[in-house]
């Protein structure tokens, strides 16, 4: 075996090869980089070009790319509070702050450093692991998947923080969310109202764009100076943050190890491999309570080790049995079957080389992922004190681009919008909105795990020795949930009395909507009512008491009692509300104006006219930047969007004035 | 010169219309499936075959089970000869159905061929105890052979439950599993005993198991027996009526469309007959059959033509076998 991993290492380290290496590196660091765009678009990019390759070459460059998503997924995530890819959600809520504390560079130090453990770990582990390979993924079966859902589900509960009953709503809304679609024990389609966008359930990207990217540039722009106020020569560096991962590494190696078995589970994967970590690291690490989620360098460290670790996990059952637990593996799945290797046991004996070689090159991809993002990193630092209305057109174009990415149908603009409403709202009025990501992602797995479990062992399921260990570490998650829930912020003060607000309307949708929801179900097939009575009608009861609570006993508490122990970024109360109502005004304004525009005359017209009127009307930036800048856009979306990902622009309703720009190139 | 779109390409000495153009295949489906695969190796060498070589490049637009490409291709997409699309065959069984958001006739797409055929196999773990196709047929009501499915609509569940009212066997139909892979990985492990679908996907990733003996195919779902398969009965050997073997057609004829590809209505016959052209050249291409072979994917295409008489032929499906389709596969 030892002698199968030495010749692969020879074999990879052929400069060619390393060059390929570098180039998938390049091309990940670049995707991740981009929020909504990741690993799968690359590969399917890259896919044709390795026909022609050796299967050496054509992994380094696949593996190359995908491992080092997750290592420049950061750069959004703690400059803008947007997520470069899913597995950079949980990084935001403590990354984000530290770039407003001016500790950005530290968060990057921390996030590069954590990355590349994680990442060497995971190709550690399926190294170690090969003789054990395909027994490991025969002892995971559906009541297995079941449970490692629950266990998910589970810290919807420490992600609640102190608002537990808000926790729980939005972590049912997510799993409501998650069963639009069609139920596939009877082919009935749940709360699609006739729109065939919704036939395969709303796509995770415009959802977590939606509450979390579009929320926090609001904001940025409500605020309206720089990301922080912190001086330049006050900036917190690289070192620190690298220093704070070797003093936290054991979070870093807990972390990657949860990183490895979410990516192993298929289906978990990268949407909720982050919150898995992010939720253990505030039930295992001390004072997480008081600081998460408040600029702690832990919050950053967790996510991060885990998400480049995640790969590894997730090329075991690639190799050993063929089955891909996400799309990009899939794709590698499909290099492998061009190549004519045939995944299984011969890739565990006859192609060993070639095993190892994916694995050293996982290996090696990290540390150049890693040696890349750091050289760049000072730079990229001081981006956070740049004028946040230079910055906002830009980060808001990109999302609405990339929320596109999802299926490439107006439905994905659609679905931006709403959760970003949704997301500003719950954001302002103390709603903790990770529950959602949780529940929207782990919703049908759960139930359709369930229902095979079920259906094939009957209660007996729930005696499989490994689901009744994962149960129990879903048993201590919730219990340590629930205790920490139990702990209000001190200093609170109860007025009674009838007080219609803001807050409580919003209280108010959700509980029309889940009535909607649950109203409607009631001549769905039993199989298919189930599950969304089973969630809809405890968290209807929910709403009904934090309505209740909303409109009759309001707690006051002083801003730091409320920021203690909630898990979600906190609001900035230096604005004053009316002029807070006046700016968030203007900026939706903006954003529907986009949305308008694009659905009138298409994208590639409607984004570089948003970015100049944005910067000319709104910025009053002087002309030359403004028109520099706008071309610097419509060439990012022409040499991106149109000829390297060759995205099937749909037609704007006057689509002349687009063919004419796309024909004159 | 150019030529406007639906005008006919004029004399040979001009110009080809495909010089400097580009062909996009549209795809139904997210990257990484077998459909994707499969275009994105068509894609590749199409160009070479036909007349002014455009180049040719993949675009997926998933949702609604490939639905939403298949209106597309059918209302949105220019009959320009410059869009093929790749969509679910199932779809064109549920226009005989009558599924209502369905807004294609499948009768007047402009279909360009078929790489491959899907020989529809049904393969289970040893472990379900199970030796052959009879022992199931004989099997008692409480010992049902259980399948693995994805959902309704779907050939991993749809085809299974054309075989069980053909044939009338014991069978429980376990859905809910992402793919095939998955429900391999769950015959293996003993969740389910087996699945049915192609056996150019069978037979390269279950191939540890069959080569253990540990899975076996038990019967295949063709009128013929695939040149591997010639020791497995046929499931046409066990339909006793006229009705069993109509459905069993269904099945099978579903299988040889699973690869197809079409343009969009409308097309000129000129611009269809040279993508036809360059389709079936692709086909015959000796790179492109080394580079299929390589990766196990059988290449027994179909022209357009043949892809056209065979959604044409569906069409023909007496009243009451329409109704028994509806009654087996609609949701009740």
């Amino acid at each position: 075996m030892l002698d199968a991993a030495m010749i692969a290492l020879e074999n990879l380290l052929v400069p060619m090869r390393l060059l390929f290496l570098f180039f998938g590196v390049l091309m990940g660091l670049a995707l991740g980089a981009i929020p909504g765009l990741g690993g799968l678009v690359g590969l399917a990019i890259l896919l044709p070009f390795t026909f022609d390759m050796d299967p050496y070459m054509a992994f380094a460059i696949m593996i190359g790319l995908i491992s080092v998503t997750s290592t420049s997924d950061t750069i959004p995530s703690v400059l803008f509070g947007v997520p470069g890819t899913s597995a950079a959600q949980a990084t935001i809520l403590d990354g984000h702050p530290m770039a407003k504390k001016g500790e950005a560079g530290r968060a990057f130090g921390a996030a590069y450093a954590a990355s590349l453990i994680g990442g060497v770990f995971g190709a550690l582990v399926l190294a170690v692991s090969i003789p054990i390979l395909r027994p490991i993924v025969l002892a995971f079966g559906s009541p297995e998947f079941f449970m490692m859902g629950m266990l998910g589900i589970s810290m919807v509960a420490v992600l609640s923080g102190n608002a537990p009953v808000k926790g729980l709503i939005a972590g049912g809304f997510g799993l409501a969310i998650g069963m639009i679609g069609m139920d596939p024990q009877t082919g009935m389609i749940r709360w699609a109202f006739g729109a065939l966008y919704l036939w395969d359930g709303i796509p995770l990207v415009p959802v977590a764009l939606g509450i979390f990217a579009i929320p926090e540039i609001v904001d940025l722009v409500i605020k309206g100076t720089r990301i922080t106020d912190v001086p330049k020569e006050k900036l917190k560096g690289v070192m620190v943050g690298i220093q704070d991962v070797f003093r936290h590494k054991f979070l870093v190696l807990r972390c990657s190890l949860v990183g490895v078995w979410v990516g192993f589970t298929p289906g978990l994967g990268a949407s909720v491999v982050d919150w898995f970590a992010y939720g253990h690291a505030i039930q295992t690490e001390k004072g997480a309570r008081e600081t998460f989620g408040k600029g702690d360098v832990r919050g950053v460290i967790a996510p991060e080790s885990a998400n480049n670790a995640k790969e590894g996990g997730a090329l075991i059952p690639t190799i050993a049995f063929g089955v891909p637990g996400s799309a990009s593996m899939a794709l590698l799945l499909g290099a492998m079957t061009i190549q004519g290797l045939a995944p299984g046991s011969a890739m565990l004996t006859k192609h060993l080389d070639v095993t190892y070689t994916m694995i050293w090159s996982l290996a090696l991809a990290n540390i150049m992922g890693t040696a890349i993002c750091l050289a760049f990193t000072p730079t990229l630092a001081k981006v956070a004190l740049v004028r946040i209305h230079l910055l906002a057109p830009l980060v808001i174009a990109v999302v609405f681009l990339a929320s596109f990415q999802a299926s490439v149908h107006y439905g994905d603009i659609w679905s931006l919008l709403f959760f970003s409403l949704v997301g500003w709202f719950m954001k302002r009025f103390g709603w903790p909105r990770p529950p959602i990501i949780l529940g929207l992602v782990l919703s049908k797995l759960v139930e359709n795990y369930l229902y095979i479990s079920v259906s094939r062992y009957g209660a007996a399921f729930l005696l499989r020795p490994i689901v009744i260990i994962i149960a129990l570490l879903t048993v201590a998650s919730l219990f340590y949930g629930f205790r920490m829930m139990g702990r209000p912020g001190e200093a609170t003060k109860t007025s009674i009395g009838f007080k219609f607000n803001f807050a409580s309307l919003f209280t108010l949708l959700f509980f029309v909507l889940f009535a909607l929801g649950v109203f409607t179900a009631r001549e769905w097939q039993i199989q298919a009512r189930l599950f969304p009575w089973v969630v809809g009608i405890p968290v209807l009861a929910l709403c009904t008491y934090q309505l209740v609570k909303d409109l009759f006993f309001r707690q006051e508490a002083s801003d730091e009692a409320e920021a203690l122990g909630f898990m979600d970024l906190p609001v900035d109360r230096s604005v004053p509300v009316s002029l807070v109502i006046k700016r968030a005004l203007n900026i939706f304004g903006w954003i529907l104006g986009l949305f308008a525009a694009i659905w009138l005359i298409g994208f590639v017209v409607s984004v570089p006219l948003f970015v100049l009127l944005y910067l000319t009307l709104q910025a009053r930036e002087k002309a030359w930047i403004a028109i520099v800048y706008t071309i610097g856009m419509l060439t990012f979306i022409i040499g991106l969007f149109h000829i390297i990902l060759s995205i099937p622009w749909p037609e704007g309703n006057f689509p002349q004035l687009e063919q004419l720009i796309l024909q004159w190139f | 010169m150019t030529i406007a779109f639906g005008s006919t390409p004029a004399g040979a000495a001009e110009e080809p219309y495909y010089k400097g153009r580009t062909i996009r295949f549209i795809v139904g489906f997210t990257p990484g499936g077998g459909h994707d695969l499969y275009t994105r190796l068509i894609a590749r060498y199409i160009g070479k075959h036909i007349p002014g070589n455009p180049s040719a490049l993949v675009q997926n637009m998933p949702g609604g089970g490939s639905l939403i490409a298949a209106n597309h291709i059918y209302k949105v997409t220019k009959p320009d000869g410059l869009t093929i699309g790749k969509w679910a065959s199932g779809l064109i069984r549920q226009q005989l159905m009558g599924r209502k958001d369905i807004e294609f006739d499948s009768r007047k797409f402009g279909w360009v061929g078929a790489p491959g055929q899907d020989h529809l196999v049904c393969t289970i773990a040893k472990a379900s105890g199970f030796a052959n196709w009879r022992a199931v047929m004989a099997s008692p009501a409480d010992r049902p052979l259980i399948i693995g499915g994805i959902a309704p609509g779907t050939s991993l569940s749809d085809d299974p439950r054309l075989l069980q009212a053909a044939l009338g066997f014991p069978m429980s139909l376990v859905e809910g599993y992402k793919g095939s892979a998955d429900v391999r990985r769950a015959a293996d492990a003993g969740e389910v005993h087996g699945g049915c679908w192609g056996w150019d996907s069978v037979k390269v990733t279950w191939k540890d198991s069959l080569d253990a003996k540990t899975a076996q195919v038990l019967v295949q779902v063709m009128p013929t027996k695939h040149k591997d398969l010639s020791d497995v009965p046929t499931a046409f050997e066990f339909a006793k009526t006229d009705e069993a073997r109509q459905l069993l057609e269904i099945s099978a004829n579903g299988g040889r469309l699973l690869r197809n590809y079409a343009m969009s209505p409308g097309t000129p016959k000129e611009l269809l007959q040279i993508v036809r052209k360059g389709f079936s050249e692709t086909m015959k291409d000796r790179e492109f059959m080394a580079a299929a072979e390589k990766a196990g994917l059988d290449t027994d295409p179909l022209n357009g033509e043949e892809v056209e008489k065979l959604v044409h032929d569906l069409f023909k499906t007496p009243p009451q076998i329409v109704e028994r389709l509806k009654q087996v596969l609609l949701p009740k």
